[in-house]
């Protein structure tokens, strides 16, 4: 085997161009698969990543009332209880769990202000000591909630970066004391995303997605809600998968056990772990029924590859006629004679599939550079590509091979 | 005995017609001949040799070769016949051009399934014997007519064949070459290798200790512990 790789390369070289031009229906065939693959698996990817992972791969588990997201107001919610720690620990050591946060949430609260500043239309938060770690967020101005802030119900707030601009208009707001529902808070720190996440803004509704936090959010000890909104509220929670393909497992485990915090039968309300997959995944389906008709008609490249090979490999056994003679009056039996047409077949192929890969991954980023989507290198395409050539050769270079092993010695040997 | 032929024939159909090539051929080798088959061209010498060298079968009769009948052998086994009891030397030398003399010599071992190290010592040893030390790394190209086909002996030998077959082993040399080449022979066959030479050359035949000559199909000799009279049982009417 060792010595019929080796001759096939001899013999590959010794006809550099010839070998070239051969390789050339499968390189130009593999990669227009593999510019296609990768081109198509990077959509994917940014689809998966944008729309269900948002960056940080956290799943939203929220209260309903029927079809709507149960919508607090001054009222006590009845029929259900908070989360217990056990339930909260519960969740963050279900598998595939890297993180879990329980908050309360308003949007659109008026009651929000700073002197004669009002943030209308911002949101609070009531957090609990994993809210910043598990949305991936970082305080970079100032300093975060500590321990006794929870412990001894310290009224203090963090701002992000838009409402600080909204209340205080660029001046530094560390310090400075802001008025929830009339209960002052002040000022420890201000937030940001730890990783900057630039989703692909496409349409309004990707922006509305994105972006709802123009209008500015605050952040409060969730020991400190009920002092601002009445009640020790239920709460929702973002739950942190390790992956985003198992988002949706981790969504609905945890779902689980929020749903035992409903005590009440006879009501509507129910814990709903927010399921974008699905949708991505019927996005990705429509990408992906379009590759597999462009590698269709990529593969047709590869067929008159192949075809392309079996020729130059008959041209290349009648040239060897006299070779095939002599190696089979020294003893070669019919096997040796296949294998050797065989091997350089497929060693020839292949050679056009890896280079035809490097080639498909250029041209991917190409594509990627002047549409503006995004690559995704796929490892098992390219094995597959790889492969594939190979048993192109094997496939094309069967006729030849046969028809060299089939020679008859002494004919052959009388050759010119 | 090396080599028995007994009542051989050897047809070939052509279209609606059978050609008789060869005809109630016999022949006995002993190990350690040195035979010249010769005749003129169409007399059947190369149809002899294919068959004497395994590149054929016959059909009618029996071939006995190194004890074993061989007349009814398939494909794989003439294959290993070939490879492990007879060595071919052509008149073309029939070298591989791309590889080298040492690599050339290399190519039945690769065939038996010789360890690459022990292939190249043997073939260094080989080419050492045949006077071509200093041109291993040589491809054909770079070599002389008699070094050629003294690589060839050298890749004939390396297996340690039974039979030495050589075809018309000088008839592309001149004859400074051609005298060579029948040393080298001579030394070998003197060493105990039995050397089966077909030619037409009444010179180079001239050096082997036994010769039979063929004509029209037919093999004679006035030797008749080489080709022994033939007892046939029945002559068909065409050929008394």
């Amino acid at each position: 085997m060792r010595d019929n790789l080796i001759e096939a390369l001899q013999e590959i070289w010794s006809h550099k161009m010839r070998s070239f031009l051969t390789m050339l229906g499968v390189i130009i065939g593999i990669a227009s698969i593999i510019a296609i693959v990768s081109t198509i698996k990077g959509t994917n990817d940014q689809i998966m990543k944008d729309l269900v992972g948002k960056g940080n791969n956290n799943v939203s588990i929220s209260l309903y009332q029927g079809d709507y997201e149960y919508y607090f107001d001054e009222e006590q919610v009845s029929g259900i209880t908070q989360t217990t720690e056990e339930q909260q620990e519960e969740i963050r050591s279900l598998d595939h769990v890297e993180d879990a946060t329980f908050y309360n949430f308003r949007s659109y609260v008026d009651s929000l202000s700073a002197g004669s500043q009002n943030l209308s239309g911002g949101k609070i938060y009531g957090i609990d000591e994993h809210f910043l770690n598990t949305c991936g967020y970082v305080v970079y101005k100032g300093r975060a909630f500590v321990e006794q802030d929870y412990n001894n119900n310290n009224k203090v707030a963090l701002l992000d970066s838009t409402a600080a601009d909204i209340l205080f208009s660029g001046e530094n707001p560390i310090g400075e004391t802001i008025e929830i529902s009339g209960e002052p808070f002040i000022i420890v720190g201000l937030y940001q995303q730890k990783t900057a996440f630039e989703p692909d803004i496409q349409s309004l509704s990707d922006y509305e997605t994105y972006y709802t936090d123009s209008y500015g959010t605050v952040l409060i000890p969730n020991v400190d809600w009920a002092i601002c909104f009445r009640f020790d509220e239920p709460q929702n929670a973002y739950v942190r998968a390790d992956e985003t393909e198992n988002m949706s497992d981790v969504g609905k485990a945890a779902q689980k056990v929020m749903q035992q915090c409903i005590t009440a039968t006879d009501t509507e309300l129910k814990y709903t772990a927010e399921d974008l997959t699905e949708e991505a995944k019927q996005q990705q389906q429509l990408s992906n029924s379009t590759n597999n008709l462009l590698i269709w008609v990529a593969s047709i490249a590869l067929l008159v590859g192949g075809i392309g090979v079996m020729n130059i490999m008959l041209v290349s056994v009648t040239e060897r006629t006299r070779e095939i003679g002599l190696k089979r009056s020294l003893g070669a039996r019919r096997r040796r004679i296949l294998m050797q047409f065989l091997t350089e077949s497929a060693v020839l192929t292949s050679l056009g599939g890896a280079l035809g890969v490097v080639i498909g991954i250029v041209m991917a980023k190409i594509i990627s550079q002047i549409s503006g989507t995004p690559v995704g290198i796929s490892v098992p395409a390219i094995l597959v590509s790889v492969g594939f050539s190979m048993i192109i050769g094997i496939v094309f270079g069967l006729l030849p091979s046969v028809k060299a092993a089939n020679l008859n010695p002494i004919d052959a040997l009388r050759r010119e | 005995m090396i080599l028995e032929m007994k009542n051989v024939y050897k047809d070939f159909p052509q279209g609606d017609f059978t050609v008789n090539v060869l005809k109630h051929i016999n022949i006995q080798i002993q190990e350690g001949d040195y035979v010249a088959i010769t005749g003129p061209s169409g007399s059947g010498k190369t149809t002899m040799m294919n068959l004497i060298g395994c590149l054929d079968s016959v059909t009618k009769g029996q071939m006995i070769l190194d004890g074993e009948d061989v007349s009814s052998y398939t494909d794989n086994q003439l294959s290993d016949l070939r490879l492990h009891k007879i060595g071919f030397v052509f008149q073309n030398f029939e070298l591989l051009g791309q590889k080298s003399a040492l690599k050339n010599v290399c190519v039945p071992l690769a065939f038996a399934g010789v360890p690459k190290k022990e292939q190249y010592e043997r073939a260094k040893e080989a080419l050492e014997r045949v006077g071509l030390g200093e041109r291993l790394d040589f491809r054909p190209n770079q070599l002389s007519g008699g070094q050629k086909q003294r690589v060839a002996i050298a890749r004939a030998m390396i297996n340690r064949p039974r039979i030495l077959l050589a075809d018309e082993p000088t008839g592309a040399l001149d004859s400074a070459s051609g005298k060579a080449v029948m040393e080298l022979f001579q030394q070998l066959n003197d060493e105990g290798t039995t050397i089966i030479m077909i030619t037409h050359d009444a010179d180079v035949a001239a050096k082997a200790k036994r010769r039979a000559v063929m004509r029209d199909g037919v093999l004679t000799s006035d030797d008749p512990t080489l080709v022994p009279p033939y007892e046939g049982e029945e002559v068909p009417e065409d050929d008394k």
